[in-house]
């Protein structure tokens, strides 16, 4: 009879110990289950509505089936009912979800259960509000061109975004149209970047990049997640750019498609690394220009009226959040040209300080960056950025407004450019403009200076 | 008590104390202690600056369900277990500051910040600013990506 006596004192004083002693912090928790509260868009799953004819029934699938999606979330963090985790996992849960950007709000908590050290985990979710955000900006350019003297650009993007509002929440898709409308003349004239009175010439993909970046023109994108996992996210994206010059009588269509993936090595660090498939035609008429095919000589070199190009690329973009950039491999389908490849590295030091209360703006900071960039392969040019940026925030008419100021020097040049030598363009910029945010319209307009072509 | 802890170290190492506890009791019943009673553990982040000088101090702070008891631990510092009803005095004295150089500072305390990212932007020694640059409170509140900005103000140590 004494010793079972004993064994319960024992055990007794054992669990009074535990349960007032301070190594409780560390004990692992075991989860007897795991609840979600404002999952709307599982509850509103119609399918489930209609497979079962009775209502109650029903009831019974949404549920079943909120409760699968409640238990998918947690385990995409390693969190699953039944098993043991510590304080640690559950605040790297919680951290996760909340910088996921896929939820206005979420209250995790756990909840005792019956048992020592049992709980239950409980997420309050609090979603976006599935709605239509529009997107306006005109943004007008002077700039001086050194053969053509002043000139006008002026540059338009009217984007709709369903779901979206900043870059917190992932819109469902993305649907715009960029349209820029400059007198300057067409890219492929090779005035613009004449070194002195050498003349320069440019090989095919030179050609091809100045043609993408500098003509008027008109884009067309729609964006649309296809085969959208939580694991898998994919995005489509068509583009039809159609770029014409009345002047030159110059006209060029580029159409573009593109199949990407985003992948997160971990959900707790910021890095997002983006694999895309691209899908290329350009088609230039009236465009004269001198293209000089690789390893040919000089004299070879051809004028050309017309052009085709068809190039297939795989491309790696990567974001962190200090160094955004990516990686292009492209392949020339036709015979103009074999491959190509560049890329393109970003990294800001902008936010490193400011210059305080600097233009007037007693609650204003204004700060310095730096943004080199620097593209490697063909072509290979380098661009170099620096800039102040002044922001003051201010509300009027009940919407969110910001007025910008942005001044800085801008150099692009090329070292790899046939055997004519490279060239240089500095530029120094002037950036005034207004945005502001109303209710589900966002307005921007902006004008710009430059000493030389901007667009 | 506290104050008098303060007032010593700040005559012993000739640096001022910035004492945030008034200011820390608006946001302890608010936004601290319910928190705390969630039983996630999380992290708050005081940030104190002179223009020139950064001063920062994190407290990880977790709930023991059972045992009601909370525990506050400093980085680099030893952790402090107490009681619920003592755990706000015990954090606004481990995020408060008692070395600070200067007379006239703007603060800061955030919520649950990236510590893996914004935060070594924060060089205690403030490295990279000077009397002419000074730190961007805006960008930077943005870049630490906290959960959320408890408390904002300036402080005379």
């Amino acid at each position: 009879m004494k010793w079972p006596v004993i064994f319960l004192a024992a055990a007794l004083s054992l669990q009074s110990t535990h349960a007032i002693g301070a190594p409780t912090l560390k004990s692992p928790y075991f989860i007897d289950g795991v609840h979600c509260e404002g999952l709307q868009d599982a509850e509103r799953d119609k399918t489930l509505g209609e497979i079962f004819a009775d209502e109650e029934v029903a009831k019974l699938g949404i549920k079943a089936n909120n409760q699968m999606i409640c238990e998918k979330i947690f385990s995409k963090y390693g969190i699953d009912k039944f098993q043991w985790v510590t304080p640690d996992d559950l605040e790297k849960l919680t951290f996760g979800l909340k910088r996921s950007g896929k939820y206005k709000n979420i209250d995790v908590r756990i909840e005792k259960s019956e048992l020592q050290n049992h709980v239950h985990l409980k997420i309050k979710f609090e979603q976006f509000e599935p709605r239509n955000y529009y997107s306006v900006s005109v943004s007008s350019g002077s700039d001086k061109g050194s053969a053509t003297g002043s000139r006008q650009t002026t540059k338009a993007d009217l984007l709709f975004q369903y779901q979206k509002r900043g870059a917190e929440n992932p819109a469902m898709f993305d649907l715009g149209v960029q349209t820029i409308k400059s007198s300057a003349p067409s890219p492929l004239s090779i005035e613009e970047i004449k070194k002195g009175n050498k003349e320069v010439v440019l090989d095919t993909s030179e050609a091809i990049v100045q043609s993408k970046q500098n003509w008027d023109y008109t884009e067309f994108f729609y964006k649309v997640p296809l085969l959208g996992t939580p694991s898998i996210p994919m995005d489509f994206k068509l583009g039809l750019n159609n770029s014409r010059l009345s002047k030159d009588e110059v006209s060029a269509v580029n159409t573009n498609f593109e199949l990407s993936s985003y992948y997160k090595p971990d959900e707790l660090i910021p890095v997002k690394y983006k694999f895309s498939l691209l899908y290329s035609t350009y088609t230039a008429t009236g465009a004269q220009s001198i293209i000089r095919k690789k390893d040919e000589e000089e004299d070879k070199n051809q004028k050309r009226n017309d052009k085709h190009i068809v190039f297939a690329g795989i491309r790696q973009d990567f974001k962190a959040s200090f160094l955004s950039g990516y990686l292009n491999f492209n392949r020339s389908l036709t015979s103009e040209l074999h491959y190509f490849y560049d890329y393109d590295l970003r990294f800001r030091l902008a936010e490193l300080g400011g210059v305080v209360g600097s233009l007037g703006f007693s609650d204003n900071t204004v700060y310095g960056a730096i943004l080199p960039e620097h593209r490697f392969g063909l072509p290979n040019r380098s661009l170099f950025d620096i800039y102040l940026l002044a922001e003051k925030d201010f509300r009027a008419f009940e919407s969110d407004n910001k007025v910008t100021f942005t001044g800085g020097v801008r150099n692009l040049s090329s070292d790899r450019n046939a055997s004519r030598g490279g060239y240089s363009r500095d530029q120094g910029f002037a950036e005034i403009g207004i945005k502001s945010r109303l209710d589900n319209v966002d307005v921007g307009l902006s004008f710009i200076y430059g000493s030389q072509r901007l667009y | 008590m506290r104050y008098l802890i303060f007032l010593l170290l700040a005559v012993t190492t000739g640096a001022a104390a910035l004492d945030l506890c008034p200011q820390y009791v608006k946001i302890h019943a608010k936004d601290v202690e319910p928190r705390i009673k969630s039983g996630i553990p999380f992290k708050l982040l005081s940030v104190a600056s002179d223009g020139g000088q950064t001063y920062r101090k994190i407290v990880r702070i977790e709930y023991d369900l059972w045992g009601e008891k909370v525990g506050v631990e400093t980085l680099g510092g030893e952790k402090q277990v107490v009681s619920i009803d003592a755990a706000e005095g015990v954090i606004c004295q481990q995020l408060s500051f008692t070395n600070i150089k200067s007379r006239a500072v703007r603060y800061q305390i955030l919520l649950n910040p990236d510590l893996s990212d914004g935060l070594s932007k924060l060089k205690s020694q403030g490295s990279g600013k000077s009397g002419f640059l000074g730190i961007n409170w805006k960008r930077l509140a943005q870049d630490l990506n906290s959960e959320k900005l408890l408390l904002e103000g300036d402080g005379n140590p």
